[in-house]
């Protein structure tokens, strides 16, 4: 069944790979006028100034965002949609390689965009990606460096937020799609509905620490993960032994395969339901309605 | 599988058209928007508390706060809200805060972690805020719960017969009510939460408010807040109820309209059309003092915890100024942060080697009674700082044993509002405002008065919970009413349209215990309590002492009311209890309040059948009423008997 | 001619494959060079807050200070699960923000994720200037 909404939608509408290229292509244009007047040396600053003194930045600001958004979005399901196909049995084993990596590097990219707003949720989202990383035993430390840089400097996840994930991606896409460009049909509807979006739904920077603090709608399972489990540790052992049982994918055949492919999608479910209830009944000091 | 000369079918190209019109036409509707004052540069906004103030694009240059309120301290946003980092109006001004004082958003407002949060949560769970008496009181007195005491919250009220009478005439008098109208504090002010005590509006900021509801032009002044909490800012609530504020400076309600004051000799005319007449003010009101003096902040903000009733919140009791012992006092260092900061403000002279004096109540410090260096207590206004003389009491105040337990404002009351029946009523057909809700309802409940006057008040028993023991205190009838309109605790939607006093589901005769504030330096008369039967709760009547054999026996008394008697109970109209006997149950809107008992009915009249033939002078004060139980065993022959008529 | 494929321990292809790997470590600790932090100088660092403080608790950044009548407390603001600014006071309750672990008013760990209690920090006294220097954890 959802096979054929798939089908439904790729063949009158765009394929989400292209609307995720599409939406990739549209955040990095947009991110350049942006990346001029942010200065990454006083960034919270200079984004509060930009926000008051220049319309269009407020709108390319928001374009970025919601463009950075559709990418993650419409990546996840155009996943879902060729798993359930298989079509990743069809993949040279390197390109899968990299393109597991480059998925990694989305999530990536996608919150050192939110690190780099440097407002109040910016820096929580900082401290807690830095605690996850120096607990991994042996490379911990080197690694928070190698990812975050400097505990008071915003610089390197800078370097990586514009240059070296992006790039990466760029040309993993490109490598995978085997076309350097989407088609048209998906660029209209990504501007549009992003457009849109920007302008109805402009973004601003999290001043107030009193305000319930959420972090990016796709880490919120993550959040209440570590609020359940208390080591976070375990957390990180449960992300990468997904991560990993995910990278296999490729090599599982038959009914391992289908089996591990719909346990996956059973975790997927499940961390949605926890992003629910963080995100709509929990209260800013983590009391819930429910558990 | 499809066959291959099938043609795939075409893309939708109309969804993506129209997206991308949409988006398009609003990304130039975005462009095209009036943008703030141009060009901006980074030195026309300015950093406050760590980020860039938007505000000032428009508002520069606000004065009228303190230092501590400054906008260039603390900002704009971080009592109003909104969004200060956008230059166009519509959007800095969503989610912006008109009134930040208001309860409904003080904790993000007054109440941030940073500001005042500690007295956001004391004064949200005060009885200003709660109003738990009130809703407590309301339902036992409407026969919905079996006592007076209980849960209540004026924000939480539900659709019973008593919650509805209290939404549409009571429950504005809160703290929880909010202020939506940014004016100064008037005599019809009601609620607002931190605001509706600390708001200031000079003449100038009152004159630029109404030039710009004039003329739009934006105000530079902003009303000071601050703690010069006059008795104006109380008047609004408590001149109703109790009329604790009006009786403070001796005015009476009447029921007259405005048109039949000008008959009075001496009289004043509310905002409200309420016309008060001149009956005599508190001695303190006189000597200066304001409700501030008195009442410390502890009183009105509340100390964290929830009480039930008024009595219990106040702090302050006579004997804290008006001593008889040395007092316990407190060092400057002692002092708890709330009253160094509010010390420091008032920028009172020497405070750090002054000795500030313990309330007799709670040992919590009471800044403005102190000790000097030189040992000597004093007073001192809290907004004057003037000092006025602590006097102490008189030697009659403790001469007599048995009036061991009344209370200082048994003696020194000088009149208190009296009401003397009233009959409540639904009425389905008519329609008011709900003020709980905001809007119009069907069905209003209406009060119907009879007399309210301004007479000594009558005296009762009530327990202390502080003192543990009962005392002597001051009563006024809290409702000798009846109430129409009810079936099934709710109100009756097929009652009769029209006053109907005959008809009622609930007589109530219960009096409150009260302090009116209209405190006389000289005490009442001896007579005044010990032979006027109203003031023992029996109501306007004439009471006459007849004769017995020996000492042993109880000298016969009779007493014959006045008033007509009420036919719900038989009792006069504005009688508490029956003569010589004991009311224990449904007389008063307090556990442990209660009308004189038979035996104190009696030991009471039984005074003022000496004081028929002897005047409380010296002389016999000496030989009788100081030793009043040696006295009766040495009373001769025709003290047993009553020679003249009684008055 | 008969041209047989012998047995090789390596093929050229992916020696220089290995080879390529091998020399992109190089960059890669250059790049970990230029990025790390740089060490810290070794004085400890200290806020100076004033002796007034309220009463109950109060937040100063990287400090939270408890004052009882004449005792005061001073604690880093720091969750111990995972490193948050703990700014929140709700029901004699600290709460950090990031994921909900509660500590009472004398730091000690009531509810996780956290397991351990917050750290008190040392401090002096001025009485003369009415203030405290709070010593901070490097």
């Amino acid at each position: 069944m959802p096979g054929s909404i798939f089908n439904f939608w790729n063949l009158r509408c765009s394929t989400f790979g292209n609307l995720a290229f599409a939406a990739f292509i549209i955040a990095v244009v947009s991110g350049i006028p942006l990346s001029i007047a942010y200065d990454v040396e006083r960034a919270s600053d200079s984004l509060q100034l930009i926000l008051l003194t220049s319309q269009s930045a407020v709108f390319f600001r928001s374009l970025h965002y919601w463009s950075g958004q559709a990418f993650l979005l419409f990546t996840l399901i155009h996943v879902i949609e060729h798993l359930s196909k298989n079509s990743e049995r069809g993949l040279k084993e390197g390109l899968w390689l990299r393109l597991v990596l480059a998925l990694l590097f989305a999530f990536f990219v996608m919150v050192s965009g939110f690190i780099l707003k440097a407002d109040v949720e910016g820096r929580m989202a900082r401290q807690i990606l830095s605690g996850l990383l120096e607990i991994i035993p042996m490379v911990g430390t080197e690694l928070r460096i190698a990812v975050l840089g400097n505990a008071d400097s915003l610089k390197l996840i800078y370097i990586h937020h514009l240059i070296t994930t992006t790039l990466f991606i760029g040309i993993v896409i490109i490598e995978h799609m085997r076309r350097a460009w989407p088609e048209l049909l998906s660029y209209v509807y990504l501007l549009g509905v992003s457009a849109m979006l920007a302008v109805l739904i402009p973004q601003g920077l999290q001043l107030s620490g009193a305000a319930k603090i959420r972090g990016p709608w796709y880490f919120m399972g993550l959040q209440e993960l570590l609020h359940w489990i208390p080591n976070p540790l375990v957390v990180m052992v449960l992300l990468t032994g997904g991560l990993l049982i995910f990278l296999l994918l490729r090599w599982m055949k038959g009914a391992g395969s289908g089996w591990t492919k719909k346990g996956l999608f059973v975790l997927l479910v499940v961390y949605g339901v926890l992003t629910i209830n963080n995100w709509g009944f929990r209260d800013a000091n983590w009391n819930s309605l429910f558990f | 599988m499809r066959p291959d000369n099938q043609a795939l079918p075409k893309k939708w190209i109309l969804p993506a058209l129209v997206i991308g019109l949409a988006g398009l036409m609003l990304t130039i509707a975005h462009f095209y928007r009036e943008e703030g004052p141009q060009p901006l540069q980074e030195k026309d906004i300015p950093v406050v508390m760590g980020h860039r103030e938007g505000c000032f694009l428009c508002h520069q240059e606000m004065t009228g706060l303190s230092p501590s309120h400054d906008p260039l301290a603390i900002g704009c946003s971080s009592c109003h809200q909104g969004n200060p980092l956008s230059a166009d109006k519509e959007m800095a001004h969503q989610g912006v805060v008109k009134v930040p004082g208001n309860m409904e958003t003080v904790m993000a407002t007054c109440g941030q972690s940073d500001c005042h949060r500690d007295l956001a949560v004391k004064v949200t769970g005060s009885l200003m805020a709660t109003g738990q008496g009130m809703v407590s009181v309301n339902r036992y007195v409407f026969g919905e719960t079996q006592s007076p005491d209980g849960p209540g919250h004026l924000s939480h009220l539900s659709s019973s017969a008593a919650d509805t009478h209290l939404r549409q005439l009571c429950v504005t008098c809160h703290l929880g009510f909010p202020k939506t109208v940014s004016a100064a504090i008037d005599e019809k002010s009601r609620g607002g939460g931190c605001t509706a005590c600390h708001i200031d509006y000079s003449a100038e900021a009152r004159q630029q408010m109404a030039d710009y509801h004039q003329s739009r032009e934006l105000p530079r002044l902003h009303p000071a807040l601050n703690i010069k909490v006059g008795n104006e800012r109380c008047f609004g609530c408590h001149s109703r109820s109790a009329r604790i504020s009006l009786n403070y400076e001796g005015w009476h309600e009447t029921l007259l309209k405005p048109k039949e004051a000008k008959q009075l000799e001496k009289f004043r005319i509310l905002q409200d059309r309420r016309v008060l007449t001149f009956q005599g003010a508190d001695v303190h009101h006189e000597k200066g003092m304001l409700c501030l003096d008195c009442h410390s902040a502890r009183d009105a903000m509340g100390d964290g915890t929830g009480y039930n009733h008024q009595g219990e919140q106040v702090e302050i009791a006579c004997i804290d100024c008006h001593r008889q012992d040395q007092g316990r006092f407190v060092t400057y260092g002692d002092l708890d942060a709330d009253s160094i900061k509010i010390l420091q403000l008032r920028n009172v002279e020497n405070r750090k080697s002054t000795e500030y004096l313990a309330s007799d109540r709670t040992g919590r410090p009471l800044i403005n009674l102190t000790r000097g260096p030189d040992g000597a207590v004093r007073f001192q206004g809290k907004l004057d700082q003037q000092p006025r003389e602590l006097k102490t009491p008189a030697a009659a105040c403790t001469a007599i044993p048995e009036h061991d337990r009344l209370t200082c404002q048994t003696c020194h009351t000088r009149w208190a509002p009296t009401c003397i029946e009233c009959h409540t009523q639904y009425l389905p057909d008519k329609q008011r405002k709900d003020h709980y809700t905001g809007e119009k309802v069907q069905g209003v409940w209406r009060e119907y008065k009879e007399e309210f006057l301004a007479l000594p008040p009558v005296m009762g028993v009530r327990m202390d919970k502080r003192l543990k023991r009962e005392v002597v205190d001051t009563f006024i009838p809290g409702m000798i009413l009846t109430i129409g309109g009810i079936s099934d605790n709710r109100p009756d939607s097929n009652a009769p349209p029209e006053k109907d006093p005959d008809r009622y589901q609930v007589f109530r005769r219960m009096f409150a215990p009260t302090f009116s504030h209209t405190v006389q330096l000289e005490s009442r008369s001896c007579q005044s309590c010990h032979q006027d039967p109203r003031v023992l709760g029996l109501g306007e009547g004439r009471i006459e002492y007849g004769t017995v054999t020996d000492r042993t026996g109880e000298i016969p008394i009779q007493f014959t009311p006045e008033s007509r008697r009420h036919p719900a109970d038989g009792l006069p109209r504005d009688a508490w209890t029956s003569f010589l006997e004991t009311k224990t149950r449904d007389t008063a809107t307090r556990t442990g309040s209660r009308p004189f008992n038979r035996v104190e009915q009696q030991q009471v009249l039984r005074v003022g059948q000496c004081l028929l033939c002897h005047p409380p002078d010296p002389g016999n004060s000496a030989r009788i009423y100081t030793r009043f139980a040696q006295a009766l065993e040495e009373r001769p022959s025709q003290c047993l008997q009553t020679p003249k008529p009684t008055q | 001619m008969n041209h047989t494929l012998k047995p090789v321990l390596l093929t050229r292809k992916s020696f220089l494959k290995i080879t390529a790997i091998l020399l992109s470590v190089y960059p890669l600790k250059l790049f970990y060079d230029v990025s790390r932090t740089r060490p810290g100088t070794g004085t400890q660092k200290q806020q100076v807050l004033t002796m007034d403080l309220p009463e109950g608790i109060s937040f100063h950044t990287d400090i939270i200070a408890w004052r009882e009548k004449d005792k005061t407390v001073f604690f880093a603001a720091r969750c111990p699960h995972l490193g948050c600014q703990i700014n929140r006071f709700e029901n004699e309750r600290l709460i950090c923000p990031c994921h909900g672990s509660q500590f009472s008013m004398a730091g000690k760990v009531l509810e996780g994720p956290a397991v351990r209690d917050l750290t008190e920090l040392s401090f002096a006294a001025d009485a003369a200037r009415r203030q405290y220097t709070v010593f901070l954890p490097n």
